[in-house]
This record gives C-alpha cells, sequence and structure tokens, in this order.
C-alpha cells in the first residue's frame, strides 16, 4: 500500500517548473501540496545522497516531493568584481548552472524523467524555511555533507542553519546513508521537541527497524541527602515519562521496535556513543527553541550531535 | 532474629549502634513497630515543656498494651561535672550535690504525677543538649521526647534551642513536644523529599500511629514558574518524577490495618507550607527525617526541620541521618 504510489513517476508529480526569482526575496507562487518532503539541494557531491534518499522516501511513504535549491549570494568581494559585468547575466548564468546540476543529480537518481526543480535566491537556510512553511512541506531533506570539502554550502554548518530555522524536521542525511534507516537513537530530553522529534522518527525509520530513546542525566551520581531525593525523582520521572512516549511512538507506528536507555554524562558524547555501539543511521534530537527572544536556534547538545554524527540527524523544531 | 542483627549491621554499615526506630531495609519485610518505643529517654528540666514530654511518653508507653515500658528520665545539671563523676542514677548514689536536692525533688515529683513512678532518673552535668545526646547514647535509647517550652520569650528561646541542638546531634530518633499539646493524635504529616531520610522517618512515624490513623505523605514542590526553557524537560521529569517517587514510597511503607496512607504535593516555601498542610489537616504531629550534615541540609527538609521546631504547633518527629563515615568523634 505504501509503495503503490510513486510520485516521482507520475506525469508532472513535481508542480513546479523554474521559478526565476531575482534579488528579491523568494517568492512561493505555487499551490501548497499537503505533507510534501521537501529536498533541500545544491547540486554538489555532498547532497547527492540526500536527494537519493529524499526520493526513496517519497516512494516508501507516497508523500509528493519538492526540489528547492537555494541560489546563495555571492561574497560581497566577488559580488564587487562581478560589478564589471552585468550583474543579471551572473546571476543567470549560476542560477541555470545550478538548475543544471540538480538535475543531473536527480536524473542519477530516477532517469530521464520530468523532473520540477525551484531555484530561489537567497540564504538557504531562509529559503528553505520559507518554502518549507509556503508549501506545507512536513519534512524537510538536505545534505549532512560535512566529509565532503567541496560542499561548503549544504555542509553541516548549513544543515545546522536549516535545522534552526525551519517549521519541520530536518532530515541531514550524510555521505552514503542513502536506505532508510533501520535503526535509530533518538536523543531525549522529554521537552516537546524532542517529543516532536522521536514522533518524527517513527515516519522515516524503515518497517521493522529500532528507535532507541536515549536518555542522558548529566547529573553526577551524589551520595548526600539532598541529591539522593532529587535521584529519586529524577530516576521515577524518566521512567513514567520513557513508557509514555515509547507508548506514543508504539501507536504512531507499530511495526517498529521502541527500546529506552538511560546513561549518564555529557549528552551529546554519549548519544554518539551509544548510536555508533548500536550501529545507528539516523540520530534524531530536538531544537530546542526559545523562539521569540533569540530567534530561531539550536539547542547546545543538537549542534554538537548534528557536527558529530557520523550518520543521517534528524532535527525537529 | 539474627539475621535481623546481620541485615541491620549490614545496611547501616560503620555505624556502631543501628539507627533506633529504623530498620534500613527497602521492601519493608523487617519492619518492626515496636522498635521505636523499645527504650525511650525522656528530657526534662522540671519544667511544664518537660511535664508534657513525661506525659507524651506515659502515653506511648500506654500504646504498648500487655509490656511496661523501658522509659528512662534524663535532667542535666548545667554545671561542670564533679571530679570523677560524668552523671549518676538518682537513688543509685548518695553524693548527690547540695545545689541540686530540690531542683531534682522537684523533677521526681514531676514524673510522678505526669510519668510513671518507676521510671528511674539520669542526672547529667554540662550543656543540656549535648548531655542529653550522651545520655541517649549510655542508655541505648531508642527514642528521646523532649519539650519545647512557649510560653515566655526566654523560654521559648532557650527550650527551643536545646531541642533543636538535640535533633541536629542526636543519633536516634527525637520527639519534640510543645507544652500544650501533649499528644500525637491520629493523624501524621510526613515531609517527603524522596531522600532515604524522607522513608526512614515516614517509617518511624508510622510505628507511632495508632490505628486508626492517618499517615499524609507530603511534597513540597518548589516554585519553578520563571525556568528557563532549557528547563522545559527537566520539569516534565520532576512532575511525572514526583508522582511516581510518592506512589512508590506509599507502596513501600508496610502496611497495617487502619491506618491509611495519602499522599500529596504542595506548592510553597517547605516549612510555610508543610506548616499549613498540618494545621488545615489538624494533624497530629509532624514527622521530617534528617538527611546528615554539610550542604545537605540546604535542602528542603534539613533546614525546614529548623522552621519546623521553631513554629510547630504539633509536636515533631525526627530521624537521624543513616551515618556513612566513621562516627564523628
Amino acid at each position: 500500500m505504501e509503495d503503490s504510489m510513486t510520485t516521482i513517476a507520475g506525469p508532472v508529480p513535481l508542480t513546479t517548473r523554474l521559478v526565476a526569482a531575482r534579488r528579491t526575496e523568494s517568492h512561493v507562487v505555487q499551490a501548497k501540496v499537503r505533507d510534501a518532503i521537501l529536498l533541500a539541494t545544491d547540486g554538489a557531491s555532498g547532497s547527492t545522497d540526500a536527494v537519493g534518499f529524499a526520493i526513496a522516501l517519497s516512494r516508501r511513504t507516497g508523500a509528493p516531493l519538492q526540489i528547492l535549491a537555494a541560489l546563495e549570494p555571492l561574497p560581497l568581494g566577488v559580488d564587487q568584481d562581478a560589478a564589471l559585468i552585468p550583474a543579471v547575466d551572473l546571476l543567470q548564468v549560476r542560477e541555470d548552472n545550478l538548475h543544471c546540476l540538480v538535475r543531473d543529480q536527480v536524473r542519477a537518481v530516477i532517469g530521464d524523467q520530468p523532473v520540477g526543480i525551484n531555484v530561489q535566491y537567497g540564504r538557504a537556510a531562509q529559503v528553505v524555511a520559507e518554502a518549507a512553511r509556503g508549501w506545507g512541506a512536513r519534512l524537510v531533506v538536505a545534505g549532512l555533507g560535512r566529509h565532503d570539502p567541496a560542499a561548503r554550502v549544504y555542509g553541516s554548518e548549513t544543515a545546522l542553519r536549516i535545522a534552526a530555522a525551519a517549521p519541520v524536521p530536518t532530515l541531514a542525511i550524510a555521505p552514503g546513508f542513502v536506505s532508510l534507516p533501520t535503526t535509530a537513537v533518538v536523543a531525549v530530553d522529554f521537552s516537546d521537541a524532542s517529543e516532536r522529534a522521536a514522533l518524527a522518527t517513527t515516519r522515516v525509520v524503515a518497517a521493522g527497524g529500532e528507535v532507541c530513546l536515549v536518555h542522558v542525566n548529566p547529573f553526577p551520581h551524589d551520595e548526600s541527602g539532598e541529591a539522593q531525593g532529587w535521584e529519586t525523582v529524577y530516576l521515577a520521572g524518566v521512567r513514567s515519562l520513557f513508557g509514555q512516549v515509547a507508548r506514543k511512538l508504539h501507536a504512531a507506528n507499530k511495526k517498529l521496535t521502541i527500546r529506552t536507555v538511560l546513561a549518564e554524562g555529557r549528552p551529546a558524547e554519549r548519544v554518539l556513543e551509544i548510536a555508533a555501539q548500536l550501529g545507528a543511521d539516523l540520530v534524531t534530537a530536538g531544537r530546542h527553541g526559545a523562539t521569540a527572544v533569540r530567534g530561531e536556534r539550536v539547542g547546545g547538545t543538537t549542534a554538537s550531535v548534528l557536527r558529530g554524527a557520523t550518520c543521517s540527524v534528524l532535527v525537529a523544531p | 532474629m539474627s539475621t535481623v542483627d546481620l541485615h541491620e549491621h549490614v545496611t547501616t554499615s560503620g555505624q556502631d549502634t543501628p539507627v533506633a526506630g529504623v530498620t534500613a531495609d527497602t521492601a519493608g519485610m523487617l519492619w518492626k513497630p515496636a522498635t521505636l518505643l523499645d527504650r525511650i529517654l525522656v528530657a526534662t528540666d522540671g519544667s511544664r515543656a518537660g511535664g508534657a514530654a513525661l506525659r507524651m511518653a506515659r502515653e506511648l508507653v500506654a500504646r504498648k498494651r500487655g509490656s511496661v515500658g523501658d522509659v528512662r528520665v534524663v535532667t542535666v545539671l548545667h554545671r561542670p561535672a564533679p571530679a570523677g563523676m560524668a552523671g549518676f542514677v538518682l537513688g543509685e548514689t548518695a553524693s548527690v550535690p547540695s545545689y541540686a536536692r530540690s531542683s531534682l525533688s522537684r523533677i521526681r515529683r514531676q514524673i510522678r504525677s505526669a510519668g510513671l513512678p518507676g521510671w528511674e532518673l539520669h542526672v547529667e552535668f554540662g550543656s543540656p543538649a549535648r548531655a542529653i545526646c550522651r545520655a541517649a547514647k549510655h542508655t541505648a535509647s531508642t527514642l528521646v521526647i523532649i519539650g519545647i517550652g512557649r510560653h515566655t520569650p526566654t523560654a521559648r528561646l532557650f527550650g527551643a534551642d536545646t531541642a533543636r541542638r538535640v535533633v541536629a546531634n542526636a543519633d536516634v530518633s527525637v520527639l519534640s513536644v510543645a507544652e500544650d499539646t501533649p499528644t500525637l493524635g491520629r493523624s501524621v504529616v510526613v515531609a517527603v523529599d524522596f531522600s532515604a531520610a524522607s522513608a526512614r522517618v515516614a517509617r518511624a512515624a508510622m510505628s507511632l500511629l495508632e490505628p486508626p490513623a492517618n499517615l499524609h505523605l507530603v511534597h513540597v514542590r518548589p516554585r519553578l514558574e520563571t525556568a528557563p526553557p532549557e528547563m522545559e524537560g527537566y520539569q516534565h521529569i520532576y512532575m511525572s518524577g514526583v508522582e511516581a517517587a510518592l506512589g512508590e514510597l506509599r507502596s513501600s511503607l508496610p502496611k497495617v490495618d487502619g491506618i491509611t496512607v495519602g499522599s500529596f504535593v504542595i506548592t510553597g516555601a517547605p516549612d510555610t507550607a508543610i506548616l499549613d498542610f498540618a494545621r488545615r489537616l489538624n494533624a497530629g504531629f509532624i514527622a521530617a527525617g534528617r538527611h546528615g550534615h554539610g550542604i545537605a541540609e540546604r535542602m528542603l527538609i534539613g533546614s525546614t526541620t529548623n522552621a519546623l521546631l521553631a513554629r510547630a504547633e504539633c509536636p515533631i518527629l525526627t530521624t537521624p541521618p543513616v551515618q556513612r563515615t566513621s562516627p564523628r568523634a
């Protein structure tokens, strides 16, 4: 049932055509496609596997795919040199170039099918966030791209910025992780964001896969009475909340095995260690958004996980 | 019996005498209702508060149907000890200092009227709190009952202070009795912070209750409205942890016919909230465990115990911390 819909192969499943945005902010000119997967790529090799993954996920779940490439403004120095030639032409050249790169990337996966690619002018994080909002996407897929020095634009800092700004979960695909994850480690701090992250995980892990909820207690063990009381409460709370979250995940996707692990130490380190031990191909964390005051930002643990991960990373807002 | 002793010895390692009234197991298997009342030491200086402590001891002994309670009385002469004498039991030696004769005979009259005539009177010298603790140790008492004077400012000051010092330093459970409320009633409010100390004091409190009675486990939650967003997860953990831990504590307590155990979470400053709650429930007494020394005293109950002693309108039961290192010199 899930695999029966293949949106990529449809007549024009991707409703978009090249949107030639100019120096203005990007405009979303198309109708909302509910529950779409938004693939953000820069056409470089670091995001090749993100393209393959997004297409595979779209095929598996039947969710329509939106492909978005951000045409980043040139650094200031380059722009000044570019003033020697007509600026619009330069932009057009870069835009065409990017479009071709992305088209080749997609064709490498799906062959000679018609593909709609959006090229939007602007910073990747803002462009992706705006498009995700405007198109009603439910998931952003981008390259983690850290292992390829050439993938500067969609490198892990870009993935981090996209994750920080996106209104929906962002999945940063590490090179080599094309297939759907089978073992996911979820960093759980029991904030609402981490619960959303856990739920988002159940939607991307392959059927029959395993989701391991990891909570790291950062407080060192202490024998004094004060700490003893807190520890009792803490452990009882973690046990009870683990149960609640596991039940929710099970209800969301009954084909998954849910495990829970309580660890001690530095959260990001321990989560990555456990992910390595389990051979996980996905690590998930919630973004800590104190949105009102400081704009979008990513919590320290989540940022460290994103920077340190050797597998794909899912960040939920 | 020997297994019980062994168990107590193991779980209170490093301690020469087991904590009175408390078996340190967690399963509730070794709970012995009468332990706390095995050997009672009543401290009196002949005042009304001392009389209240004696009456409390008499009430508790009366609850132990069938057996005459082992009760001793201690009083302290606030003077340096005479050479070659740390303290004495009245009647066993003739050498009663002349300056103390009238006050000691007053205390004997008080024992006859407020307590029972057979209770022996130990006389100690020196600083009252220290001498009472010493006597508790020498007599291997399981419970110290001490009165808190209230009516005059000085009595309140000195009375409460001695009681506070005894509570802070005794290696046994202490029941502090205000002079106008020498009864335990039928309900107790147990201050709970989920340390081992609060589990111990809950058991001790239960052993003092006579069915039918109510035991209320009360946790005071600090106000968290202004916590930063990073704390969101910890708040969730705390809230659901308190609920779960209260349930665990409830089920870890021995089941006694006629004693109903309830649990409550209230918000506020620990001492005020506990006192308000106890007053609203018309609780017979309040129970609070001591953690130990150092930083632990800062938290909910350590510092709260002092405030409770100073302001409570009902008796206060405290249990000593279990010592982990070698006993203090």
